[in-house]
């Protein structure tokens, strides 16, 4: 059934005072994700099913070949499509652009696109002319919190995963052809991946609130007593962060950040909105957090991307009939 | 009580469904339906939901048979004598008479209506509650058709005319679960064989819990921590059969109560 | 590499003769157009130059804005075609603009006493006149500008600020050059303690890199709010010299 938008103060002042006492729902610990599971399509390459919790995406990596633009003609097209329909939830419409959406599209193509996970110069076939376009679409199906951060693990692991067919190109000058060999004739070759990127997010719970919610007195004013009398050391204690957040703890929550990091200790994107302010030490171990679970979760993705490889390569046929071995 | 898997547009056997709960008189057998079927005069009965029939033997105030599918998914669509868990997200009318708009999550009526005066002791405009927005209420719905929309709801017991456990609920948490799970729980105990998790949940820990129609829970024990447990007991075993439903909720009451 | 020297000197000096922990020439005025608005302001941090007006607290045009416990804020962005070199109209739904709309106002329906005003809305309209990088940064301070202006309760003044990273050096409050060259990150916060109200980082970095820049950022947002706050007592002085308070 789905969830209804509007907690009820029950359900916040619950949460709150959960968190003062270091409880989450679901007995995870602050800093825990929910189970991730990660899989792979049997039979095409570029597609995945990520699981982070009841929360559920499907990408898939498509690659086909197109014209540069005529400003950049050593850099092939990547293109990812994240538009959540009814499906994922029921407050997201067929066809209007929430702020929700706007968000989590934006995250997703700051953390892997512009952070260059896929090196479009190898895209190139032939400058000016020809490229491959690779898409990545990203489909939502179950929404329980957490969809940007399931969205840019399907996308990261979709393009180590793909494979786009094996070309040649004949003949020189203005001559010249591509041949696209199909993937039943030639072994299809892995995308240039440079960089995997993980997006992590965390939610800030003000708990000062907690306590102004069970005493009965607003928010606001206890936020204008701390702001008057607030001692520069005691703010660590005074939030709560949550790692991977359901979708009740994402409606219930003060303020986020979405951090995205690699395993080479790279910080690929931070997005912190303007809700709640935080402490910038909080900020920055936030930061740090996002780097150990970029390498689980890598190392998760790596773990599936073998398992699947191995299914495939029956006979080890895959590795002796690569375009790159010696002939 | 005996159940069934029907689909919709199966016949329904009438003949085993009755048995011999026949009255006396030669009027032929009584028989009351329930949701989900569907009677096309002049005696054809015909499911138009997919669930387990199920049929119930009365005997008082006279022999008689109901007959209704029992679904677990689907929309609650509210109907009269149910009780729900509504959140109040507004309030209309002025001093003397005023109105609740109250919310009611996953029901097929979304908003009811809940008068000021449909209160225990509310006799009085002074002792009428107060309720401010986001409020929690259990309430029970006393007046509803598909075709009026909007469903009215009262908050007393309507056999007593008092409170009994119906109003604001103060602390605690709510929860989701499904509409078969909510209707399950309400029904006496043993009604569906055995005892159900809330039966068993009893026995290891006291605490409160009030069920609505709409799917919903609400739960309060000693500490935020035995409701959360509480809360996963019910929402995880739903689908468990009962031996292991027993064994799962005294482990997570146990994992509660250790730390 | 050479361009890589033109920006940051080894005698410590970026391309427009700033040291590293310098933020460009600040100058800001508020009040400028008291009778088209109810508050306004003028922020020019080096070239880039925003405008920015508030009309509010008002009861909303729409039902659908109207939230029953706070002020609701919408933020519109208009970037000038002429506020570039190349000449162009900008989209308003843009999704990096839209973007940037959402981070400001969110930014300040948390800094505003929202819940004095309930069931009214504060529209926040930018003017980007001139842009020569930090465009987000000078969004956010001439809103925080004029919302004093227009005498809308908030906790404390919003200051935003970027700081850059080449190589190893840090360079505080870019311009449109320095910004296209290296990964930075723009800062707002929330009055002169460490508060982040609003953190964004678009390119890669290492992370050890990310704390001088956070902190480089946060001294300028300090340095930004005195600045404004010294220009918001001038102007309430003269004000009342002219015996209009």
């Amino acid at each position: 059934m789905p969830r209804d938008l509007t907690p009820s103060t029950i359900e916040n002042t619950f949460v709150l005072k959960a968190l003062t006492e270091r409880i989450r729902l679901d007995s995870r610990s602050f800093n825990q994700l929910r189970d991730l599971d990660i899989s792979f399509s049997s039979t095409e390459y570029g597609v995945v099913d990520v699981k982070l919790g009841r929360t559920r995406v499907i990408a898939r990596i498509s690659a086909e070949i197109t014209q540069p633009y005529a400003d950049r003609p050593y850099d092939g097209l990547f293109i990812i499509a994240t538009e959540i329909s009814p499906m994922a939830a029921p407050t997201f419409e067929a066809g209007r652009k929430s702020e929700d959406e706007l968000v989590i599209s934006r995250i997703v193509e700051k953390s892997i696109r512009r952070s260059g996970a896929l090196d479009t110069e190898s895209l190139c076939i032939i400058s000016g002319e020809k490229c491959w376009a690779v898409r990545a679409d990203v489909h939502f199906l179950d929404h329980d919190g957490g969809l940007m951060d399931a969205a840019c693990i399907a996308v990261s692991a979709g393009l180590l995963h793909f494979r786009r067919p094996d070309i040649t190109i004949e003949g020189v000058g203005s001559r010249r052809e591509v041949i696209v060999h199909p993937i039943t004739e030639r072994v299809p070759v892995p995308l240039a991946v440079l960089h995997v990127p993980v997006c992590v997010t965390f939610s800030f719970f003000d708990v000062r609130r907690a306590s102004s919610a069970i005493s009965g007195r607003t928010r606001n004013d206890e936020a204008k007593d701390v702001d008057d009398d607030d001692v520069e050391e005691e703010d660590d204690s005074s939030v709560a962060v949550l790692v991977d957040a359901t979708l009740q703890e994402e409606l219930l929550r003060h303020g986020y950040m979405s951090v995205t990091a690699n395993t080479n200790r790279e910080i690929c994107q931070i997005q912190k909105g303007g809700d709640m302010p935080v402490d910038v030490g909080v900020l920055l171990s936030c930061s740090e957090a996002a780097i150990m679970v970029a390498e689980k979760v890598t190392k998760l993705i790596n773990k599936r991307l073998k398992e699947d490889g191995a299914r495939r390569n029956v006979g080890n046929l895959l590795v002796e009939a690569r375009a790159e071995n010696d002939r | 009580m005996s159940s069934e898997v029907i689909l919709p547009g199966d016949p329904i056997p009438l003949d085993s469904v009755i048995g011999d709960n026949l009255d006396d008189s030669d009027s032929g057998p009584v028989i009351q339906l329930g949701p989900g079927v569907l009677h096309i005069p002049p005696e054809t009965l015909l499911p138009i939901r997919a669930g387990t029939l199920t049929t119930v033997a009365r005997s008082k105030p006279q022999k008689s048979t109901t007959i209704y599918v029992d679904t677990t998914g689907g929309r609650y669509v509210p109907a009269v004598h149910d009780t729900i868990l509504g959140t109040v997200i507004g309030r209309f009318g002025d001093q003397e008479k005023s109105f609740y708009r109250v919310s009611i999550p996953g029901s097929a009526a979304p908003i009811g209506i809940l008068s000021s005066a449909a209160f225990a002791n509310a006799a009085s405009r002074h002792t009428r509650p107060n309720l401010s927005n986001g409020t929690t209420v259990y309430a029970r719905i006393s007046a509803f058709s598909i075709a009026l929309g909007e469903p009215e709801l009262e908050c007393f017991d309507e056999n007593t005319g008092k409170e009994g456990g119906f109003g604001e609920l103060k602390g605690g948490m709510l929860a989701d679960v499904s509409n078969g799970l909510a209707r399950r729980l309400l029904a006496p105990s043993g009604a569906y064989g055995g005892p159900s998790v809330v039966d068993v949940l009893g026995k290891l820990v006291p605490f409160e819990i009030a069920v609505g129609r709409n799917g919903r829970i609400w739960i309060d024990s000693e500490s935020c921590k035995m409701t959360a447990a509480i809360i996963t007991a019910i929402q995880e075993t739903e689908e468990l059969p009962r031996e292991r439903m027993e064994e799962r909720v005294q482990k997570i009451i146990k994992g509660a109560r250790k730390e | 590499m050479a361009s890589r020297l033109e920006i940051f000197s080894p005698e410590g000096l970026r391309i427009d003769g700033r040291r590293w922990n310098e933020v460009r020439h600040f100058r800001c005025a508020i009040n400028t157009h008291p009778v088209s608005s109810d508050g306004s302001a003028i922020i020019e941090q080096g070239n880039t130059k925003v405008i920015c007006n508030v009309i509010g607290p008002v009861e909303p045009t729409l039902r659908s804005r109207v939230v029953p416990d706070r002020v609701s804020i919408s933020v519109k962005v208009v970037i000038a075609p002429f506020s570039t070199i190349d000449r162009r109209k900008r989209s308003q739904n843009d999704s990096r603009m839209q973007e940037m709309c959402s981070s400001i106002q969110h930014v300040f329906e948390d800094a505003v006493i929202a819940h004095l005003f309930p069931r009214s809305q504060i529209d926040v309209n930018l003017y980007v006149v001139a842009q020569d990088g930090g465009v987000m940064q000078a969004c956010i301070n001439a809103t925080t500008l004029a919302l004093i202006d227009a005498g809308v309760p908030m906790y404390d003044y919003v200051c935003a600020c970027t700081a850059g990273m080449l190589d190893r050096e840090v360079l505080l409050d870019l311009n449109r050059i320095e910004e296209s060259d290296m990964p930075f990150l723009t800062m707002a916060t929330i009055g002169s303690k460490r508060k982040v109200a609003l953190l964004q980082l678009e390119m890669k970095v290492q992370f050890d890199r990310l704390e001088p820049m956070m902190a480089a950022s946060m001294s300028g947002c300090h340095h930004i709010r005195d600045l404004m706050d010294n220009e918001v007592r001038k102007h309430g002085k003269s004000r009342l010299e002219r015996g209009s308070l």
